[in-house]
């Protein structure tokens, strides 16, 4: 367990490539401001934080995910799932806080499902998901029929105020990610994780409760894609069963920029968020410049494969560990 | 090897009760032109998923193909219009989707990336690419020459069907009987101990992309052909649509097992649930669940009869990857 | 050496960059000195046929009228959120107008309100938003709807099951459309039984699939009513396939291109389609009356081209 736990803690020298995280956003905000005027307003930069809470919050979630070597492809269908049940609970007059909370305990449920299947029924999580995403989804569209649900104006504050002009989403995103940056680092369920997502069998043999970890993973990405749900439908104020297609992939994309490894082992809260923040700047300043959308999926593309293949490169212990992966 | 034949068995059971149950509910299911039609449409996911196939196999994912798909059906039908010989659209495709599959790999292998991250780049920079240069125009008016791939038949079986079953033969024989079929197992299973046994791994990690991206190009003809009019923006979701037919057809995600028997299969369940929804009556509302909860559930089936025959202490490659990672 | 040729490969695409930068915001419409008018037109995606020919009409407008410019930006999906964030996005760039063809009436209201507490216009097109200040309609929805219906029962007579194929359930311009579709029927042609909607996608092989299937599924279907664009040719194949031509009619709506081998094939006699190209150049003028003040209801404005027009209580149609 002793050893377990020093490997963990070399994660944390994961620092490294944070700090090139940091310079990649520090260099393409530099870069784009060049071109695009109005750009390096601080109120601009931090209104554009505000469509990032909610992937960050997903982002977050499938960084826990993928720290047990898992992968977590319904969240952008819990998201629109919880989003609805929201939505009809409105509709039927119940309490718009309720509702609110009911909309958690949707995501909370469907991730819980989600871990439920992987853990016991021992099926590979990209499968569980891959279907999940569909079923969800489909739920989300039979139950709504594809209407969408007015939500009212009290909501309005958690998806547009802020506090002294921070964002409310941002705030809350910083918030989320300590929360998760602690729980991992500093519990010994956090660090069980890493003992898992590094080495399965060690974690077995160390009688961790492997598949309550699995659940549980699950279940706390489900519920942060519900909280995001929560944000996002304060902001558009209603609910569609069509919200958060594609946000998997996004999600995905954050949390690998961030630090995160698919094979498990590795997870970098502040990298994921400092991820978000990449990519929610440069599409803030790509579309202010006018350049088309799918120019900008070229871009994002592309800093995503130059990125990993850096962080790659300069880690030099890297071992095929699980024989996955071809390393260079 | 006996695992695979036990989830080819069950899945055609499966799909088999699925179809005497539509039958039931209505007669003209059974009929030889509905087969046909079901054959016909599969066809086009079941090359594609061939290619996937291979991929995962060797323990790796390509989750560009919707976009490849689109890049060559398009590439295939601006060429046809050109009034040039068929097979130079064909080829073209081909080639084209080839190109683009042995990107991908050269991105994973020279990088070192992993497949995932590497292809979700790759899928944004083709689609970009391409609406970038076709402003989403559509190809209209493709000639019946192509139009012949994708629509005509020899002496009764159609030609998309035919296509699947030579291509279906090679890469079941390549797999099973050739070096670079056992590389590729071997590759998946574990790519560490393939190193060791002398296995040239950069190489033949990359043919499985190639292969991939070349059977999508073939599936971009066929599809190009059947309309005669091609969109750019097509292929939304295709690379789910075909992951999920090469899972439901028994692969183990993480690579080392499958049988490619299993993969068709699984591309003609995953084609025909639309069909077997409308059989059914089905409201088109719940489709969508539907569906999911039918692939969650013929995977359950038999990674639950997997995991029960495994005999304690022996465990087949398959099972003990896929303990490694949960 | 290997780690070499890695490095420079990298290099060499991180150096890309700020080139395609260059290139990518370069190639825009140049600002003259001088009294423009900046305007934003978004439509509900790009990266498909009919908004490429949107584009052209808006192009021909923005030729005619000197003072006038137009930034052209949509996402590449049909996502409501895409756009609110490509409308939060441009607000900073302090446009005149921004024009929206919307993917959710609701969701982009409050998106919308901010814009117009930043001091800019803001107006819809194609598809309807809750709160602007004008809206340019492609065809009234219960006109459309009323017409498919009435061309598929001068096709079938006035009894008869059909069916409909939709793009999906939460595209509104749809829902509305179904909605004339089961009105007109309900009211002028109670004999015809709507039998099922199902939706496609913009899939021109699934919409193939599904008709075909109805085909199968129900030997008393004299009709299919096909909305979207690329589903009209598919479900016209499976018609065409099935040897049903001439049994089953197909109405649909469909840019004349795709459509025109099946129409000489006598599968589908109407097409029913607004003037695309013409939509885009009305929004223009349309955003430059407002801009000068001069829209109002009940006072026509010239709209080039196109002639006069007079907004309706609150909307324009073409």
């Amino acid at each position: 367990m002793k050893r377990v736990i020093a490997t963990a803690k070399k994660q944390i020298a994961g620092a490294l490539s944070n700090w090139i995280l940091l310079c990649v956003l520090i260099a393409s905000t530099l870069i784009v401001s060049l071109f695009v005027p109005y750009y390096l307003a601080p109120k601009n930069l931090l209104d554009a934080t505000r469509s990032g809470g909610e992937l960050g919050l997903i982002g977050l979630g499938m960084a826990t995910v993928m720290l047990i070597g898992g992968i977590d492809l319904s969240v952008g269908s819990i998201f629109a799932l919880s989003a609805i049940i929201m939505g009809i609970f409105i509709k039927l007059g119940v309490n718009a806080y309720i509702s609110a909370v009911l909309c958690v305990v949707t995501g909370l449920l469907a991730g819980t499902a989600n871990g439920l299947i992987i853990s016991r029924l021992k099926i590979p999580p990209i499968i569980v998901t891959l279907a999940t995403m569909a079923a969800y989804r489909g739920i989300a569209i039979g139950l709504s029929k594809g209407v969408s649900y007015p939500v009212p104006q009290s909501f309005y504050f958690i998806g547009q105020g802020g506090i002294f002009g921070i964002p409310t989403q941002l705030i809350m995103l910083v918030g989320v990610a300590v929360i998760v940056s602690t729980l991992l680092r500093r519990t010994t369920f956090g660090l069980s994780l890493f003992a898992i997502g590094n080495s399965e069998e060690a974690a077995r043999y160390s009688a961790i409760r492997a598949s309550l970890a699995k659940t549980t993973v699950y279940a706390v990405s489900g519920f942060l894609s519900a909280i995001a749900s929560l944000v996002y439908v304060a902001r558009v104020v209603s609910a569609k069963a069509d919200f958060g297609t594609g946000y998997e992939l996004d999600a995905i994309t954050i949390a690998v920029l961030g630090g995160a490894a698919l094979a498990g082992g590795k997870a970098n809260v502040t990298g994921t968020v400092i991820a978000m923040l990449i990519i929610v700047l440069l599409r803030r300043g790509l579309t202010m410049g006018f350049v088309q959308t799918e120019v900008q999926s070229i871009f994002i593309g592309l800093i995503l494969i130059i990125s990993v293949a850096l962080k790659g490169s300069l880690r030099s212990d890297r071992v095929a560990r699980h024989g996955k992966n071809v390393s260079a | 090897m006996h695992n695979e034949r036990r989830i080819v068995l069950s899945l055609s059971l499966f799909i088999i009760a699925l179809f005497v149950a539509a039958s039931i509910k209505d007669r003209s299911f059974l009929s030889l032109k509905n087969l046909l039609d079901i054959a016909v449409n599969s066809s086009y996911v079941a090359i594609a998923a061939l290619g996937m196939f291979v991929v995962i196999l060797s323990g790796q994912i390509d989750v560009s193909v919707g976009a490849i798909l689109a890049v060559t059906s398009t590439v295939a039908g601006a060429l046809s219009k050109q009034g040039l010989p068929v097979f130079v659209p064909i080829l073209a495709a081909l080639a084209t989707g080839s190109a683009l599959g042995m990107l991908n790999g050269s991105i994973v292998v020279g990088l070192g990336i992993h497949s995932i991250v590497a292809t979700l780049g790759t899928l944004s920079i083709y689609r970009g690419l391409l609406i970038y240069f076709t402003h989403g125009g559509w190809i209209i008016g493709i000639p019946d020459s192509l139009q012949f791939l994708g629509r005509g038949s020899i002496g009764g079986f159609p030609i998309a069907v035919v296509f699947t079953l030579v291509i279906f033969l090679l890469i079941a024989w390549v797999l099973r009987y050739t070096r670079l079929g056992r590389d590729i197992y071997a590759l998946g299973s574990n790519s560490e101990s393939a190193r060791l046994a002398g296995i040239r791994v950069r190489r033949v990690q990359l043919i499985p992309f190639l292969l991939n991206g070349a059977l999508v190009g073939l599936a971009g003809v066929i599809f190009a052909g059947r309309f005669g009019t091609v969109q750019p923006n097509t292929g939304q979701g295709f690379e789910l649509i075909v992951i999920a037919a090469v899972v439901v057809g028994g692969a183990n995600i993480f690579g080392g097992s499958g049988a490619s028997a299993g993969t068709v299969l699984g591309a003609l369940l995953v084609s025909v649930m639309g069909t077997l929804l409308i059989f059914f009556s089905v409201n088109a509302f719940w489709e969508e669940a539907v569906q999911g909860g039918i692939i969650l559930f013929s995977v359950a089936y038999y990674t639950i009869r997997q995991n029960r025959t495994v005999v304690r202490g022996i465990t087949t490659s398959a099972t003990s990857d896929s303990s490694r990672r949960e | 050496m290997r780690r070499n040729k890695k490095s420079l490969f990298l290099v060499i695409l991180i150096l890309l960059m700020p080139v395609m930068t260059v290139l990518a915001t370069g190639a825009k419409e140049s600002t003259a000195a001088g009294q423009k008018y900046k305007i934003v037109i978004m439509p509900k995606l790009v990266g498909v046929q009919y908004y490429a020919v949107v584009k052209q009409g808006i192009d021909d407008a923005v030729k005619e009228l000197p003072n006038v410019q137009v930034q052209w930006i949509g996402p590449t999906t049909p996502d409501a959120d895409k756009q609110i964030d490509l409308i939060r996005s441009v607000i900073p760039t302090k446009p005149d107008l921004i024009a929206v063809a919307a993917n959710d009436p609701a969701a982009l209201v409050p998106v919308f309100k901010e814009a117009q507490a930043a001091g800019i216009h803001v107006m819809s097109w194609d598809g309807d938003i809750n709160f602007r200040e004008a809206f340019v309609n492609l065809v009234d929805y219960d006109e459309f709807g009323a017409g498919l219906m009435k061309s598929m029962a001068s096709q079938i007579g006035s009894a008869g099951d059909i069916a409909i194929i939709t793009t999906t359930f939460t595209a509104p311009n749809q829902v509305r459309w179904i909605e004339a579709i089961k009105k007109t029927a309900a009211s002028q042609y109670p004999a015809i039984n709507i039998l099922d909607v199902r939706p496609a996608g913009e899939d021109t092989n699934k919409s193939f699939q599904i008709a075909q299937d109805l085909i199968k599924t129900t030997p008393t279907l004299k009709g299919i009513i096909v909305l979207g664009v690329p589903n009209v040719p598919g479900a016209a194949e499976a018609v065409k396939e099935a040897g049903m031509t001439g049994k089953i009619a197909i109405v649909g709506n469909s840019t004349p291109g795709p459509i025109k081998p099946y129409i000489k094939a006598g599968v589908v006699r109407d097409s029913l389609l607004w003037n695309a190209p013409d939509h885009g150049y009305l929004t223009v003028y349309t955003a430059y009356a407002l801009l000068q003040g001069k829209l109002k209801v009940g006072q026509a404005f010239s709209a080039g081209r196109l002639g006069m027009f007079t907004p309706k209580q609150d909307e324009l149609s073409m």
